[in-house]
């Protein structure tokens, strides 16, 4: 049986918080709550999944599983009747959340603003869905079904902040010098982005006291939000800002994490010393010098003036981690956090059981003593006290479903096919879940999967080179560079200003022995895209493939000024390094590359490359079956192991166990080349 | 004339083109504009009304179908207006569920098209189709007779003859059996 380290759990979501922006914030005594948690508890980065969308982000937060098994791909998804598209809804998940687990285990949580969770689903405890904080927006009264209980209705009612209301003075605190004029959007923007905030701590707040819980979980979007909208006017100012933007929203940002600040010195007196508090975002913010400009990745000659209108573009794909409380480790950072995690760490704190089929693993690093975790398959199974909604008409529940059989009534001539701007959009929202599922396959190498995905999107959308490009990295991946090489010469002549395509036709170039090609093409890219990490790393990732590991290494310290938190330079930093005999470096760079992303198996393996160099046999053991989980379809990892116990630590058993199993996995891939042996 | 509309409604392949050969020949005009030829998933034609497929934007046909037979599948039938101005007797036509799948397959398949995956098809429709009869029962503007296909082409007397009173009597049940063919029968239950 699990021994429950905590009797309460309050989880506490910031969208987009990044540490670059709060560290100095923190030094200079602007966060004093934040700083206490840290210093009383255990904090680090948090490594996010792919694609970094918040909507599946945060239900992998709340199931434990990524988005090919939560269900939720995006922002939207197709009314059932076909007629436009609505917020992805509760009904959508299609696993159950920590809530439902709790509700089984006749625990109560309360629930604030969580994404995808409206209707409110009839746990033990209270919901308020994230249908609630769009109630800021407008004057109407709020549907009840976002709320359970029911009747929670009339108190939301008052606590309700609505932006109408707001004066331009009671907007003071986040300019702080210099108001904007009253009728500015940015100023009325940001009215609503805090009305939708400042609506949603008042009603978690009051649940918090009006109700009993062992679980809390609070979600406030407005760093993200106001990120978007501001971050361009932060310091250092940009060349686009005029000097009067500057001066006027030059504090916008850092207010907003102040302001998050204070929210967070009202749950610390909540929670109360007995509660575990865990904080955390589903993903970093590109700040300062990393912010993206405008037209990035294209390698037109003229570039607009600005930032990129591309949001997903300003999302770092590391987030902020910061645990605290009773048995939690004081002062102590840590290492290789996933958002995957965060599930199965509070059912273990909890005592509750954690189940096997979910992605992440309990973080037991963050306790002062060992948790006893009681594992359990799964608790997928119906229970009738889980509150999750079955009685929903199966439309309801697989809209996605829905609009596959009206698709097949116009195809038989039966109705209409929808046409206007609520077709589009519908088929904008199906096309963009592919792509996001694909993404999701790609990251956990099931790249046969993400291809046979891609492919079909190719055929729909032949002049999006997105799809082509990510097409190809997936061949490279599992060494089809033939079929590879016909479509990227393909996208560079239909898109030659397309920086991901010129890359990737420079890798392919490599691969099929065309260095100074290669070279060409990249120092092209590189003059045009000097700020973009990512052209660089693939000019690093050039130099290892050719043995260039001074030039290599050179080149990845590059990339570490422009972003410090970037996985990949670290990681092929680490490569350089090994070749360079700089092995206790190389450990280092590697570990630093899988604290900030820990769910890429290829940077595990380069670790247990390194740890072998530096005799350190366990750890790499510990490397190499790491990797093994994380792409269980790559026979490399057995590879390695299957090389230690019959090599290092004679062990003829696993030698044979690993040396099969790569190569079933060899067979089942059926190419020559495992795609791990470039070692970047 | 009548002052209400006969709808044929159901899933599609479900037998409804039938029903409204029967009532058409039974002496109950149908609404059709023949703009759908017949083809050889329909040998007798479809019997359609092409603003039909518009009920969701477009209801002024509406007045042209009182007194007369016109057919709207299952997924259309909540978009008729519901405050009084129409009265509505509707024909809901049954199938099992694996020969309309594969019906449809069949006629997909004969314009080059692919069925979408049968078993979420079966799941939505058979939601649907109750939810279309639970609606169907809840409006005091609308009427309706459940009729089982292989009822038609089994008892075709006995139906037409149900119909008709359904509908208020005065169509020539005689000739309403005669139109069932059950040589046109083609995805039977083995399929």
């Amino acid at each position: 049986m699990t021994r429950a380290l905590t009797k309460r759990v309050l989880l506490i979501g910031w969208d987009a918080a990044d540490w670059p922006l709060l560290r100095p914030l923190l030094d200079a005594g602007k966060m004093p709550n934040l700083l206490r948690l840290i210093e009383e508890g255990t904090s680090g980065q948090i490594s996010t999944l792919r694609p970094i969308l918040s909507p599946m982000l945060w239900n992998s937060i709340a199931t434990g599983k990524r988005g090919d098994k939560h269900g939720i791909l995006g922002f939207v998804e197709p009314t059932p009747d076909g007629k436009g598209v609505r917020p992805v809804t509760s009904h959508s998940r299609k696993v159950k959340a920590l809530w439902n687990l709790l509700s089984q285990h006749d625990r109560r949580s309360v629930v604030v603003n969580w994404f995808a969770s409206h209707p409110a689903e009839p746990v033990a405890g209270a919901i308020v869905s994230n249908r609630y904080s769009e109630a800021a927006l407008h004057t109407a009264p709020v549907d009840e079904s976002a709320f359970h209980p029911r009747d929670l209705t009339e108190v939301m009612e008052k606590l309700r902040l609505q932006a109408s209301t707001l004066t331009p003075a009671q907007m003071l605190p986040f300019f702080l010098e210099k108001l904007p004029v009253d009728d500015d959007p940015r100023l009325q923007a940001l009215a609503r982005v805090y009305a939708q905030c400042a609506s949603v701590h008042n009603a978690a707040t009051y649940l918090a006291e009006a109700e009993e819980w062992d679980f809390l979980a609070v979600y406030y979007d407005m760093i993200d939000h106001v990120g978007h909208g501001f971050a361009q006017f932060e310091p250092p100012q940009m060349r686009h800002v005029s000097d009067e933007d500057f001066k006027v929203f030059r504090h916008v940002m850092e207010s907003t994490y102040r302001y998050h600040d204070l929210m967070l010195g009202r749950w610390m007196e909540l929670a109360g010393e007995d509660c575990i508090i865990i904080l955390l975002s589903d993903h970093g913010f590109y700040h300062g010098e990393a912010r993206p400009l405008a037209n990035r990745g294209h390698l037109s000659g003229e570039r607009e003036p600005g930032v990129t209108q591309d949001p997903l573009a300003w999302h770092r794909p590391n987030g902020i981690f910061v645990a605290h409380g009773p048995g939690i480790k004081k002062d102590q950072l840590i290492h290789g956090a996933s958002l995957l995690d965060v599930a199965p760490t509070i059912l273990a704190l909890l005592g509750l059981p954690v189940p096997r089929d979910m992605d992440g693993s309990v973080l037991e690093q963050v306790t002062q003593s060992p948790l006893k975790i009681d594992y359990i398959a799964s608790l997928e199974e119906p229970h009738p006290r889980d509150g999750v909604h079955r009685d929903a008409p199966i439309e309801e529940k697989d809209p996605w479903a829905a609009q596959q059989t009206l698709q097949q009534l116009a195809e038989l001539g039966y109705i209409d096919a929808p046409d206007g701007d609520a077709a589009k959009l519908v088929a904008k929202c199906v096309e963009e879940r592919e792509s996001h599922l694909a993404q999701v396959y790609f990251s956990t190498a099931r790249f046969e999967e993400a291809l046979s995905i891609l492919t079909r999107l190719t055929a729909q959308q032949a002049t999006n080179p997105s799809y082509s490009c990510r097409q190809v990295m997936c061949l490279l991946a599992i060494n089809r560079v033939d079929e590879a090489a016909e479509i990227i010469a393909e996208v560079v002549k239909s898109a030659p200003h397309y920086a991901l395509g010129q890359l990737l036709f420079a890798q392919v170039e490599l691969m099929k022995g065309n260095v100074e090609s290669a070279n060409a093409i990249l120092s092209r890219v590189k003059e045009a895209e000097a700020h973009m990490p990512l052209v660089h790393l693939e000019v690093a990732m050039t130099s290892i493939r050719q043995g260039q590991w001074e030039a290599a290494a050179d080149t990845c310290r590059r990339i570490l000024e422009i972003d410090p938190d970037s996985a990949g330079a670290h990681d092929s930093l680490g490569v350089a390094l090994r070749h360079l005999g700089r092995y206790e470096d190389a450990v280092y760079e590697h570990m630093r590359a899988a604290s900030l992303q820990h769910d890429r198996a290829q940077t595990h393996v380069n670790l247990g490359l390194s740890l072998i160099r530096t005799q350190q046999i366990n750890w790499a053991i510990r490397a190499f079956g790491v990797a093994a989980e994380l792409a269980p379809n790559e026979p490399y990892p057995h590879r390695c192991l299957a090389r230690i116990y019959r090599r290092i630590l004679p062990d003829r058993d696993k030698a044979r166990h690993h040396l099969l199993r790569a190569r079933e996995l060899r067979r089942k891939l059926g190419r020559t080349v495992p795609s791990f042996r470039h070692g970047v | 004339m009548l002052d209400f509309i006969t709808i044929v409604s159901g899933l599609p392949r479900s037998g409804t083109s039938l029903m409204m050969q029967m009532l058409s020949a039974g002496g109950l005009p149908a609404l059709t504009d023949d703009l759908r030829q017949a083809d050889e998933s329909n040998p007798r034609g479809y019997f359609e009304f092409e603003p039909v497929k518009r009920l969701r934007t477009d209801r002024g046909w509406l007045d042209q179908a009182r007194g007369r037979a016109v057919k709207i599948i299952h997924v259309l039938l909540r978009e008729l207006p519901t405050n009084g101005t129409y009265q509505y007797r509707v024909i809901l036509m049954k199938r099992p569920m694996e020969e309309i799948l594969a019906s449809q397959r069949a006629m997909l398949k004969r314009q080059g098209k692919p069925s979408a995956d049968e078993a979420m098809l079966a799941k939505i429709y058979t939601s649907q189709f109750a939810q279309v009869e639970e609606w169907l029962g809840a409006q005091p503007t609308f009427l309706f007779l459940p009729v089982e296909y292989h009822d038609v082409l089994k008892e075709p007397r006995e139906v037409a003859a149900k119909i008709d009173a359904f509908l208020g009597g005065g169509l020539d049940v005689g000739v309403m059996v005669q139109a069932v063919d059950p040589t046109l029968h083609h995805q039977r239950n083995t399929t």
